[in-house]
């Protein structure tokens, strides 16, 4: 590992891209009207500074104080130039990662995690609930809820849940309740195991569960990890740091590349180096990594859906394969998610951006060899990123170019081992979803009328 | 009972209700067409009446706060059972009403800002 030596700061404030967008973000719209609802009181699931913050469009946001004591035990994360991956594929291309997997939780959650629990205990929330794919969001939460004394309630995809038994002991170490989704705990979850539907859980369904489960009890609120606009705002304290470490480095980055599942990964590091793109006009290319298993940037539909399968939650216009849409079996586990936030979604279509998919075998070859030749063990998801920035070098090297490429290696493997094994004994298979099945999924995207 | 807004003797309470109505307008141009006349105490907020989310509502807050200058309590928010117009409008007032005098139990902060 070749780290770049001077030290940074961690960053005291978060980057609030909306404050220099071009262009307005799309507005939310109610959920779809249902039949015989009753007149009820709203229960209200977000503290109202996490609110502020997804609507608000001051540039700098201030960690508050706790969050910050706590960023502070693992933060700033190394940044690290692969210089042995370089001689490896031979390009004449810079290649520096952050290395967001030295914590606790293993992975770039702990970010806003960590704000989340903040915000929830201040507004006198006592237990928070969440849906999880891989596990990542999931551990994270428990160790937040365990550091800002919450009870926490993890609905786990059930694929993920049975392939990694670790992450349910780290969950549990911290102090979490985790069930596999769908679980017998909720009434969403009875009915489809009532019908033996085990393995049709996907995220939207995990977080339909954690919603009902939050709406059933006092005191208990929804927490999600990736797509809502304060996640990828607590997340910019990645790209902060990034962007002071390279400078630091002499380095501006041509290329900032990472894997998306819903947002917080990419944002987190894109969007403080888009900043200087849209405020200074200053050059640099931010690509998201998808799944051929879940392409919804580079093969969804920009429109209004639902950002998971309660139905009473608002709409919002993102890229979508459709709520229903179901992930086939792919290792992973948190790109899983069935469309990409409001926010990353806006940028995207705003040309801003730009996304590629690649298929798993691929993904993990690569992988393996960033393993091998940096001693870091990609968590799947990371693995995108990995093959992401592979490609770009490669492909920069045939066209005689040499640019600086930042990644973002956003956790590590050490759980994920048994998706290894199963590449190592060549039983790993790459999936390409059927557009059949995107276009099936996305008959059922809710009619909205302008 | 119903009771329309205009029938009321406090301005204030007018008062209140036009500003929920400016912000309501601001986070849902929807209920554009809205005078606040209309607002009845037993206006049901969510399904049956106003149709608005609990983020909606959420949203609603924030604007309110922008145009009061102060920021609400985040834990009086989360505690307190919306389900009419009333209830919204009786929370804004009692908040307000504390504010004037003093009091920092239901307003702790002093601007929105971003927290």
């Amino acid at each position: 590992m070749n780290e770049v030596s001077k030290p940074v700061e961690v960053p005291t404030s978060w980057y609030n891209v909306v404050a220099d967008l071009p262009f307005e973000l799309p507005p939310d719209l109610p959920p779809e009207p249902k039949d015989g609802c009753e007149t009820s009181s709203l229960k209200l699931q977000l503290p109202l500074a996490l609110v502020r913050q997804s609507i608000g469009t001051e540039r700098r946001v201030a960690i508050p104080a706790p969050v910050l004591e706590r960023y502070r035990a693992w933060r700033p994360t190394p940044l690290q130039r692969a210089t042995r991956l370089e001689a490896e594929l031979g390009t004449k291309a810079r290649i520096y990662y952050k290395y967001e997997g030295g914590n606790v939780s293993g992975s770039h959650k702990l970010a806003t995690a960590f704000a989340q629990a903040h915000y929830y205990k201040a507004a006198s929330a006592t237990r928070l609930t969440t849906g999880t794919g891989a596990g990542q969001w999931g551990t994270a939460l428990a160790v937040a809820c365990q550091a800002f004394d919450l009870e926490c309630k993890v609905y786990m995809v059930a694929s993920s849940f049975q392939q990694k038994p670790q992450r349910q002991t780290i969950m549990r170490m911290y102090g979490a309740d985790v069930v596999a989704s769908p679980s017998p705990d909720t009434e969403a979850g009875a009915l489809l195991l009532s019908k033996g539907q085990i393995d049709a859980g996907n995220m939207a369904f995990a977080v339909t569960e954690a919603m009902e489960d939050a709406l059933s009890r006092p005191g208990s609120k929804l927490s999600v990890g990736s797509g809502e606009a304060y996640s990828i705002l607590h997340s910019t304290v990645i790209g902060e740091e990034a962007r002071a470490q390279l400078e630091n480095a002499g380095e501006w980055p041509d290329l900032v590349i990472a894997s998306l599942g819903a947002g917080s990964n990419f944002g987190g590091i894109a969007l403080p180096f888009l900043q200087e793109k849209l405020r200074h006009g200053r050059a640099v290319r931010c690509i998201s990594v998808e799944s051929t298993a879940c392409p919804k940037l580079t093969q969804g539909v920009y429109s209004y859906d639902r950002t998971d399968g309660s139905g009473i939650t608002v709409l919002q216009k993102m890229y979508t394969l459709g709520h229903r849409f179901r992930t086939s079996n792919m290792h992973a586990g948190g790109l899983r998610y069935h469309a990409c936030s409001k926010l990353v979604s806006a940028l995207f279509h705003h040309g801003l951006t730009e996304a590629v998919a690649y298929p798993q075998r691929e993904v993990f070859e690569s992988a393996l060899q960033f393993a091998r030749l940096e001693g870091i063990v990609p968590a799947p998801e990371s693995a995108h990123a990995v093959h992401g920035a592979i490609q770009e070098a490669l492909r920069a090297e045939k066209e005689g170019k040499s640019p600086v490429i930042l990644f973002c290696l956003s956790g590590h493997g050490m759980y994920d081992l048994s998706s290894y094994a199963e590449f190592l004994d060549g039983r790993m298979e790459s999936v390409v979803v059927d557009q059949d099945i995107i276009q099936s999924s996305l008959q059922h995207l809710p009619r909205v009328t302008s | 009972m119903t009771r329309p807004a205009d029938s009321l003797d406090s301005d204030a309470s007018v008062q209140t209700r036009s500003l929920i109505v400016d912000a309501l307008v601001q986070c849902e141009p929807g209920v554009n067409d809205l005078p606040a006349s209309k607002l009845a105490d037993d206006l049901p907020l969510g399904p049956g009446g106003l149709g608005v989310s609990s983020l909606l509502l959420l949203h609603v807050f924030v604007r309110l706060e922008e145009k009061l200058g102060f920021a609400f309590d985040d834990a009086t928010v989360a505690n307190a059972k919306f389900t009419t117009v009333g209830e919204l409008v009786g929370f804004v007032e009692d908040v307000l009403r504390r504010k004037q005098l003093g009091s920092s139990s239901a307003t702790g902060n002093p601007a929105p800002g971003g927290s």
